[in-house]
C-alpha cells in the first residue's frame, strides 16, 4: 500500500514537470512577443506619449481615461462595435453550423461545396472590402442592380454607404459572408469527432432526425460552440479593415468602430497615449466578455 | 622587408579608410515600380548624382504609397528611418512638430538662403512650421476643371466656364435624365468627396478661408462670408440634382470613368488624370481650364511632395547634397518628362512646360493655388471640415451653424499646439 | 411516402446549398472575371459579367513583369516552416494544458486567452522596436517565420486543447503503461488521434501566414524579399488601382491556399472511428 502511494506521488510530480515543460516554450515565446508589448501599451496610456523616443513623455496619469469616458465619439464607436458583434456573430454561428451539418452527410458533391463555402475566408480583407464597396455602390453597383433592375424590389437606388441609416449594412454583410466558411470548417471538424456509434445506438433506441441532433450533436459540439462564440466575439470586436476601407468611419462618423477610432487617434492625430487608453479599455471589455462566455457556457460533454 | 610591410599596412588602412569614407544614404520614396519616375530615378538621376559625388552612395527604397505613413510612424518610434524621405506635403508639419525633421533653414542656412526664392510660393509654404523650414518642395500638383467637349457641344457650349456664374449656369444645362426613368444619368459636375482636398477650390475661389495666413486662427476664417457662400452654393447645386452622388461617397462611377464615358460633364482632377484616363480610354479627349473664378479669383488646392532629411540621419550633410540635387533646375526639368510637376519658378515658362500637352494649365493654376494649412493638427482640421460639409449637404444642417461649430472644434485643435 | 419525403427534403437542401454557394462565390467570380479583362472594361455600367474580350495577359504580365514569381517563392519559403513551427508549438502547448496538472494552470491559460482580446494595431510598435534592435532580424525572412510561428500560439492552443480533452484518455494511459514517456505518448498517440483538428489547424495557420501583410511589409524592406501580399497591394498606387492586375495577382496567391485546403480537408474523414480502439 505505502509502496503504491510512493510511486503515485512520484508520478504526480513527474507529470507536473512534464506538463510545465510542454507549455513552457509556447508560453515563454508568447510572453516576450505579446505580453511585453501589452504592458508597454498600458504604460503608454498614462502619458501624453510622443512618437519621437528622444522627446521625454509627459506623465498625465489617468487623464487619458477621464477624457475617454467623456468623449461622445468613443461611445459611438463602442456602440457600433457592440452592435457589429451582436449582429454578425449569431448569423455566422447558425449559418455555419447549418452548412456544416448539411455537408457532413456524406452526399455527393460535398468536397466541392465545402470548397466553395470556404472561398470567402481565404480572400484578403483588403480585397473583399474594396469589392463589397463596389457591389454596394449607389450607381452601378451589383446589389442595387439586382434589387432594382432585375428583381424590381426597389424603385430608386439605395445609397448604401452614403447615408448614416444604411452604412453599416454592407459592413455587417461582409462580416457574415466572410465568416460563414470559417465557422463551417470548425464545426465540421467538431462533427467529425463525434463517434458514429453514439448515433447508431440512439437510432436503435428509436430516436429520429431532430432528436439525434438535439440530444447528441448539440451537447457534444458544446466545446466547439463555446470556442467559436468566444473567438467570433473577439473577432467581431476587432473589426477594422472592412470599416477603414469601405467607409473610413463615415458617413459623418456613423460607422466608426473602436479599432478605427483608435487608429485615427493614434496614427493620424498622433495621440498615442490616448489611443493606448482606448486599447486598454477595449482589452478589458473583450477579456471580460470572453471570460463570462467561457464561464457561463462551460463545456460538459459526457 | 620591414619597409615593405609597413607600406602594405598603410595601403590597407588607406583602402579601408576610403571605403569607409563613402557615405551611404537611404532615400525613401513612393514612386511605384514600373513607373516612369522610378525608372528615371534609378537609371539616370541617382547614377549621375553618384558620379558627381563619388563619396556618396544613394540607396533608394520603394515604399508602397498606402504604407508610407505607417512605415514612417513605426520607424520614428523605433528610430529607424531613411536619411532622405519624399514625404506628402501635409505630413511635414506633423513630423516637424515632433522634431523628426531637420530644419534646413537653420542647419544649412547659407545654402537655403540661396535657393529659397527659386521655389513657387504655394509649395514652399508647405515646408514651413513655426517660422522654420523643414525640407524643400520636390514635386507639386493641383486640381483643375476638366470639361467634356462632347457634352458641352450637345447643349451649344464651346468652352469651359471661366466664372462661377457660368459654371452654375452650365451645370444646370448639362444635367439630364436621358432614359426617362426619373433619375438623372448625366450630371453637370461630379467629385469624389467633401474634404478640403475637394472643397478648397470652392472655398477660396469664393473668397473664403480655412485658417488665417499665420495658421493660428480659425474664427472669422472658417466661417467667413466667402466660406459660407461657397458651402451654400455647393449645397444648392447638389439639392438641384446637378452634382452626381459620388460627392457624398457611397461609391459609384468614378470621376475619371464618368468623364470619359460622357456621364460627367465637369470634374476636378490633377495631372495624373491624363495617364489614368488614357490608360483605359486611349482615344479620350481631355480638356481643362482653371477653376472658375469667384470673388476670390480662381484658386485651387496644392498637392505634392516635399523632400526632407530626418533628424536620425547620420549623414545629414550628404543628404543635403542629394536634396539640393533633386531640387535643381536640371533634375526638376528631367522629371517633367515623367509627369512630375516642377516646383521651381524658373520652369514655369520653360519650353518643356509650354510644349507639354497639359502641364501649362496646371502651372497657371499653381500661381494662385492654396496649400492645406501647414499645421501638425491638419489631420484633425481636415476631418472637422469634412464633417462640417457633410453635415450640411448630407444631413441638412444649417450652413452657418455647421461652420461655427467647426470653428469651435478647430480652435481646440489649434490650442493643443500653441 | 417516406421515400418521396426524403427525396423532396434532399432536393430542398440541395437547392439551398447551391443558392448559398452562389452567394458565397459571387464576389469571387467577379474577381476572376475582372482578372481576365483588359483594363478598359473594368468599370462598364452595367458591370460586365462575362469578359469579352477575355485575356490571360494579366496573369502573364503579373508573373513575369511584376516579379510575382519571386514573391511566390518568398512566400512559400516563409509559410511552410512557419506553419510547421506553429503547429508543433501550439500542439505542445495545448497538450500540456489538456493532459497535465501543474500549479496555476488555469491562470496561465487565462492569461494566454486574454492576449487574444488585445487589438493588434498598437502591439506593432513595441514589437517592431524589439526586432529592430537585433540587426540580424531586420530584412530577414527568418524573423517572419519566427514571429508567425509564435504569433498565433494562443489561439491555436485554445482550439487544440478542447480537441485533446475530447479524445478518450485510455489509449494514452495504455501507452504509458507500455513504457512511453510523456513526449512519446504525445508524439505517437495523441497527435495522430487529433488529425482532424491538426488538419484544420494547418489550413488556418497556412492562410494566416500566407496572407499576412502589414508585419512582413515592415520587416522585409528589400523588394527581393517581398511576399505575395506585399506585391499584390503594390498595384494600389497613389491615385489609381490597377484592378485587373491586382485580381490576377490575388488569384495566383489564392491557388496554394486552395491546394492546402483540398489536401488537408480529406483528414476530416473520421479517424476516431467505431469506439476509437482501432489503430
Amino acid at each position: 500500500m505505502i509502496f503504491q502511494g510512493c510511486t503515485d506521488l512520484t508520478r504526480e510530480t513527474r507529470r507536473k514537470w512534464a506538463g510545465l515543460l510542454f507549455v513552457l516554450p509556447g508560453m515563454l515565446a508568447y510572453l516576450v512577443w505579446t505580453i511585453y508589448p501589452i504592458f508597454n501599451g498600458f504604460y503608454m496610456s498614462l502619458f501624453k506619449w510622443n512618437l519621437n523616443p528622444r522627446i521625454p513623455n509627459e506623465f498625465i496619469g489617468l487623464s487619458n481615461y477621464v477624457k475617454l469616458f467623456q468623449d461622445p465619439q468613443f461611445y459611438v464607436a463602442l456602440s457600433n462595435t457592440i452592435k457589429y458583434a451582436v449582429i454578425t456573430v449569431p448569423f455566422q454561428l447558425v449559418l455555419g453550423l447549418l452548412v456544416a451539418v448539411l455537408l457532413n452527410r456524406g452526399k455527393k458533391g460535398q468536397t466541392l461545396f465545402r470548397l466553395l463555402y470556404y472561398l470567402p475566408v481565404i480572400t484578403s480583407w483588403v480585397v473583399v472590402s474594396v469589392l463589397f464597396q463596389y457591389l454596394f455602390a449607389t450607381r452601378g453597383g451589383m446589389i442595387n442592380f439586382l434589387l432594382k433592375d432585375v428583381l424590381h424590389l426597389i424603385k430608386t437606388d439605395i445609397k448604401w454607404l452614403a447615408q448614416t441609416s444604411t452604412a453599416m449594412i454592407p459592413i455587417y454583410t461582409l462580416g457574415i459572408w466572410k465568416g460563414i466558411g470559417w465557422t463551417m470548417l470548425i464545426f465540421l471538424a467538431g462533427l467529425q469527432s463525434i463517434p458514429k456509434q453514439l448515433y447508431e445506438a440512439a437510432r436503435i433506441d428509436g430516436a429520429g432526425g431532430w432528436k439525434l441532433f438535439a440530444k447528441i450533436t448539440m451537447p457534444l459540439l458544446r466545446p466547439t460552440f463555446v470556442f467559436q462564440l468566444v473567438m467570433l466575439t473577439i473577432g467581431g470586436f476587432n473589426v477594422f479593415l472592412s470599416v477603414l476601407i469601405m467607409t473610413g468611419g463615415g458617413p459623418r462618423n456613423s460607422t466608426q468602430v473602436l479599432n478605427t477610432y483608435m487608429f485615427k487617434e493614434a496614427f493620424e492625430y498622433f495621440h498615442f497615449g490616448y489611443g493606448a487608453a482606448i486599447a486598454v479599455v477595449f482589452f478589458i471589455m473583450v477579456f471580460t466578455i470572453s471570460q463570462l462566455q467561457r464561464r457561463f457556457l462551460k463545456s460538459d460533454p459526457y | 622587408m620591414r619597409m615593405r610591410k609597413a607600406l602594405l599596412v598603410l595601403v590597407a588602412i588607406l583602402a579601408v579608410g576610403m571605403l569607409l569614407a563613402v557615405e551611404e544614404i537611404t532615400f525613401w520614396h513612393t514612386y511605384s515600380t514600373n513607373s516612369g519616375e522610378y525608372n528615371l530615378l534609378t537609371a539616370k538621376i541617382i547614377p549621375e548624382f553618384e558620379k558627381a559625388h563619388p563619396d556618396i552612395k544613394v540607396k533608394e527604397t520603394q515604399v508602397n504609397y498606402n504604407d508610407m505613413r505607417q512605415r514612417l510612424i513605426v520607424g520614428t518610434a523605433a528610430g529607424v528611418l531613411g536619411d532622405v524621405i519624399r514625404m506628402d506635403i501635409i505630413w511635414v508639419p506633423q513630423f516637424a512638430e515632433i522634431e523628426m525633421l531637420v530644419p534646413v533653414d537653420i542647419v544649412f542656412a547659407e545654402d537655403f538662403a540661396k535657393v529659397k526664392d527659386g521655389f513657387l510660393p504655394g509649395p514652399l509654404s508647405t515646408c514651413e512650421w513655426k517660422g522654420h523650414y523643414y525640407g524643400l518642395p520636390l514635386d507639386t500638383n493641383t486640381q483643375v476643371l476638366l470639361w467634356n467637349r462632347k457634352l458641352f457641344e450637345e447643349v451649344g457650349l464651346s468652352e469651359g466656364p471661366k466664372t462661377m456664374d457660368e459654371f452654375i449656369k452650365y451645370a444646370k444645362l448639362l444635367t439630364k435624365d436621358k432614359n426617362g426613368d426619373g433619375q438623372n444619368d448625366q450630371w453637370g459636375y461630379a467629385d469624389g468627396g467633401l474634404g478640403p482636398w475637394n472643397t478648397i477650390p470652392w472655398i477660396y475661389s469664393f473668397g473664403g478661408h480655412i485658417l488665417d495666413s499665420t495658421n493660428q486662427k480659425a474664427e472669422g476664417f472658417v466661417n467667413s462670408e466667402g466660406s459660407i457662400r461657397a458651402l451654400q452654393t455647393v449645397k444648392d447645386l447638389f439639392e438641384s440634382g446637378f452634382v452626381a452622388d459620388t460627392i457624398i461617397g457611397g461609391g459609384g462611377i468614378g470621376t475619371f470613368e464618368g468623364y470619359a464615358e460622357n456621364i460627367y460633364s465637369m470634374i476636378l482632377a490633377g495631372p495624373w488624370a491624363w495617364p489614368i484616363i488614357r490608360g483605359q480610354y486611349p482615344d479620350a479627349e481631355i480638356n481643362a481650364v482653371v477653376f472658375p473664378a469667384g470673388d476670390g479669383g480662381s484658386r485651387s488646392v496644392v498637392g505634392g511632395e516635399n523632400i526632407v532629411i530626418t533628424e536620425t540621419s547620420e549623414h545629414k550633410a550628404a543628404s543635403w547634397e542629394f536634396v539640393k540635387y533633386m531640387t535643381s533646375h536640371e533634375v526638376q526639368k528631367a522629371f517633367v518628362e515623367v509627369s512630375q510637376m516642377p516646383v521651381l519658378k524658373s520652369l514655369v515658362e520653360d519650353q518643356v512646360i509650354i510644349e507639354h500637352p497639359y502641364f501649362h494649365v496646371f502651372m497657371q493654376q499653381l500661381t494662385t493655388a492654396v496649400a492645406r494649412s501647414p499645421h501638425p493638427g491638419w489631420n484633425q482640421i481636415n476631418d472637422i471640415m469634412d464633417q462640417a460639409w457633410q453635415d450640411v449637404i448630407v444631413a441638412d444642417y444649417g450652413v452657418k451653424e455647421s461652420l461655427d461649430y467647426a470653428v469651435e472644434l478647430i480652435e481646440r485643435v489649434l490650442a493643443e499646439y500653441r | 411516402m417516406s421515400k418521396l419525403k426524403r427525396i423532396i427534403t434532399n432536393l430542398i437542401i440541395y437547392i439551398l446549398l447551391v443558392l448559398g454557394a452562389v452567394i458565397m462565390c459571387f464576389p469571387f467570380y467577379y474577381m476572376i472575371v475582372t482578372s481576365l479583362k483588359e483594363s478598359a472594361y473594368i468599370f462598364t455600367v452595367p458591370p460586365q459579367l462575362i469578359p469579352e474580350p477575355a485575356t490571360l495577359n494579366n496573369y502573364v504580365s503579373v508573373w513575369t513583369k511584376a516579379d510575382f514569381k519571386l514573391y511566390f517563392w518568398n512566400s512559400v519559403k516563409i509559410t511552410i516552416p512557419a506553419v510547421l513551427l506553429n503547429v508543433f508549438l501550439s500542439s505542445l502547448t495545448a497538450y500540456g494544458f489538456a493532459r497535465f496538472r501543474f500549479p496555476a494552470k488555469e491562470l496561465w491559460f487565462s492569461i494566454l486567452i486574454a492576449t487574444l482580446a488585445v487589438p493588434g494595431l498598437l502591439l506593432t510598435i513595441p514589437q517592431f522596436d524589439m526586432v529592430r534592435r537585433v540587426k540580424f532580424l531586420m530584412d530577414n525572412p527568418f524573423t517572419i517565420i519566427l514571429t508567425s510561428g509564435i504569433g498565433s500560439v494562443a489561439f491555436n492552443a485554445f482550439f487544440l486543447r478542447g480537441f485533446f480533452e475530447g479524445i478518450p484518455i485510455e489509449l494514452e494511459e495504455a501507452a504509458e503503461l507500455d513504457g512511453c514517456n510523456a513526449f512519446r505518448t504525445y508524439w505517437k498517440v495523441a497527435l495522430p488521434m487529433a488529425r482532424p483538428a491538426l488538419a484544420t489547424l494547418v489550413i488556418l495557420s497556412f492562410l494566416g501566414v500566407w496572407d499576412d501583410y502589414f508585419w512582413p511589409s515592415l520587416i522585409l524592406r528589400e523588394r527581393s524579399q517581398w511576399t505575395l501580399p506585399i506585391g499584390i497591394l503594390g498595384f494600389r498606387a497613389q491615385h489609381s488601382v490597377q484592378w485587373h492586375l491586382l485580381f490576377a495577382g490575388t488569384m495566383i496567391a489564392i491557388l496554394p491556399v486552395l491546394v492546402i485546403y483540398i489536401t488537408f480537408q480529406k483528414y476530416f474523414v473520421k479517424t476516431v472511428a467505431e469506439g476509437g480502439l482501432k489503430l
